[in-house]
């Protein structure tokens, strides 16, 4: 497919998901009525989703264990959502209406930001209501050296990721019937808006990826395949909450994450939930055909 | 402390570059994002007391003398 003809379908789907969006698309401001309170022994995150799932320490925690797990799990689930969030409108913003981002593109990511924003509203309301309040980021900022479409790619490559990681969980999550209703309904609102997310930023990053992989030479694909390896693996750290583990009254909880970072039945859990984003670059020739792994982190 | 500091960063530098006190950690990757959680593990198990993430800045991890300094010292931020 010329780069022509992914830049004219990218325009193309921009249009009619603005259109979309601003059909469907319903404020939660007022849309949400928060409950008083939220059963504390229920889950709140599907078990097939927790970070311990498919592995042998799943099976040396109580069901009471899990329960609160869930509920924290759900906290931290939320709170990368928060930070994530946060980090993706930064980078959308700063480059809306400059070199290629031009309408009818900029529609959509002007409906994408609004969106995203609401969703961080209500990802953050939910922590602060009924979890004790967002977790903090654990994160320490590198040195980006990437610039032009590299840099976009690898921004829209970074959020299709994550987006498609959350897709996954608020799935599991809206049709799971362990959790109180209304954990599932926040997980279906969220999805709701995040298809036309996913299908734009599929549309992108297929359109970036070809346009960076034919300009540019082997050592920079090298590079842009090991940037995309690294984030995933920052990603799946970014599960492994050492006080969601604390805070679910797990003993040992440092020593739980050291173990989980370090399972391949982990690794394979967290990787399961990936496949769209990577083929996609694997296409382009910007991932090579080595399998995502998460090395020892 | 400082050669607990030195200890763990050698153990966990996957760039095998060499360093010492005034080594840029961050600028040469020594220490970096993947093992920054590792790290603030590493600090509250030295310490005994949790780190506030919200108080960090890049720069306390820059170099050894800075994480002896901002960790280390006993002088609370």
């Amino acid at each position: 497919m010329t780069a022509e003809l992914l830049h004219e379908r990218s325009a193309e789907l921009a249009l009619r998901l603005t259109m979309l969006s601003r059909k469907h698309h319903q404020t939660v401001y007022d849309r949400i009525v928060w409950p008083e309170s939220l059963p504390d022994d229920e889950y709140w995150s599907d078990p097939a989703l927790l970070s311990v799932a498919g592995t042998a320490a799943a099976a040396e925690l109580s069901e009471l264990e899990l329960i609160r797990l869930s509920r924290t799990e759900c906290r931290n689930f939320f709170s990368l959502n928060v930070h994530g969030i946060r980090r993706l409108m930064i980078a959308v913003i700063d480059l809306m209406h400059t070199r290629r981002w031009h309408p009818p593109v900029t529609d959509f990511l002007h409906q994408f930001v609004g969106e995203e924003n609401e969703h961080m509203w209500f990802f953050a309301e939910f922590c602060h209501r009924y979890a004790g309040g967002v977790y903090p980021e654990l994160r320490l900022n590198e040195r980006n050296d990437w610039t032009g479409a590299s840099a976009d790619l690898l921004a829209f490559v970074r959020i299709l990721v994550f987006e498609e990681v959350t897709d996954h969980w608020n799935k599991l999550n809206a049709r799971c019937d362990l959790l109180p209703p209304f954990v599932r309904e926040l997980n279906r609102i969220h999805r709701e808006d995040e298809g036309r997310h996913v299908s734009f930023g599929e549309a992108i990053v297929r359109q970036l990826a070809h346009e960076v992989a034919a300009a540019s030479d082997d050592a920079t694909r090298a590079a842009l395949d090991e940037a995309v390896r690294r984030y995933v693996a920052r990603l799946f750290l970014g599960y492994l909450n050492h006080y969601m583990y604390a805070d679910a009254g797990l003993p040992e909880p440092v020593k739980l994450r050291r173990r989980l970072a370090a399972d391949p039945a982990c690794h394979a859990h967290f990787l399961s939930q990936l496949g769209r984003c990577t083929s996609i670059l694997r296409e382009a020739g910007i991932l090579t055909d080595e399998p995502l792994t998460i090395g020892t982190v | 402390m400082r050669d607990v500091i030195v200890a763990f960063i050698a153990e966990n530098n996957r760039t095998e570059l060499p360093f010492d006190e005034t080594t840029d950690l961050i600028e040469n990757r020594i220490v970096d994002s993947l093992q920054f959680v590792e790290f603030i593990l590493f600090v509250e198990e030295v310490t005994g007391e949790r780190v506030d993430p919200e108080t960090l800045s890049v720069d306390d991890f820059r170099t050894i003398e800075a994480i002896e300094r901002r960790f280390f010292s006993g002088a609370a931020r």
